[in-house]
């Protein structure tokens, strides 16, 4: 699955620390969903859609996904 | 912005508590492994006395899981999920070292080992496992 996690989170000049703040997970659970290492549960997904106040679609894709 | 102080030092917090808990009860575990045994050289006690003494060690060992269990749940998912791995790679090497030395018991004619090398095994592997797991997510 692919995110967009790095991208939204430096859009708010925030670190890897200030999301995990954020989620309250751990910086490294968070370098592992932003390299793709690990995809978060659908509770942890929705938690990231609410601080990012955006649909879980708009944040994470499906890499099977074939592109119109 | 989040309190600072809310979430990630807290998880460290847990992981660092939970694993000082563990050392301090294994420690617990080793001290009274020796004074049991010690005691029944000494006493050689017969009955219920050596069956009490032959378990005093016990005691601790329950001490070194409810302080993991209690901490694996206050662990973040992704953490869990890396403890889950180290418990799942310490308990395939314990089966498979088992095995395998049995055969060699058998087989081979290599010497009877007491059955507590079992936990040294496991210990070892999780010990390994996690140490592993954690440089290769390390941030």
């Amino acid at each position: 699955m692919k995110n967009r996690l790095k991208v939204l989170r430096a859009e708010r000049n925030w670190s890897q620390a200030d999301l995990a703040d954020h989620l309250e997970v751990s910086r490294q659970s968070v370098n592992a969903i932003e390299t793709g290492k690990y995809d978060p549960s659908l509770p942890l997904a929705f938690r990231i859609a609410r601080v990012f106040a955006m649909p879980i679609e708009q944040i994470f894709s499906d890499e099977t996904e074939v592109s119109a | 912005m989040a309190n600072r102080m809310s979430s990630r030092p807290l998880l460290t917090l847990v992981v660092k508590r939970t694993f000082r808990s563990v050392a301090i009860y294994t420690s617990l575990y080793v001290i009274l492994t020796f004074v049991s045994a010690g005691a029944v050289r000494v006493l050689h006690p017969s009955g219920a006395l050596a069956i009490a003494l032959a378990l005093v060690p016990a005691v601790a060992a329950i001490g070194i899981v409810r302080p993991y269990i209690l901490g694996l749940r206050e662990m973040d998912e992704f953490q869990r999920r890396l403890q889950y791995e180290a418990i799942l790679i310490a308990a395939a090497t314990t089966a498979f070292a088992s095995v395998a030395y049995g055969f060699l018991e058998i087989l081979a004619g290599f010497p009877r080992l007491p059955a507590f090398c079992a936990v040294l095994v496991t210990v070892g592997a999780f010990a390994l496992a996690t140490v592993f797991l954690n440089l290769r997510h390390r941030v």
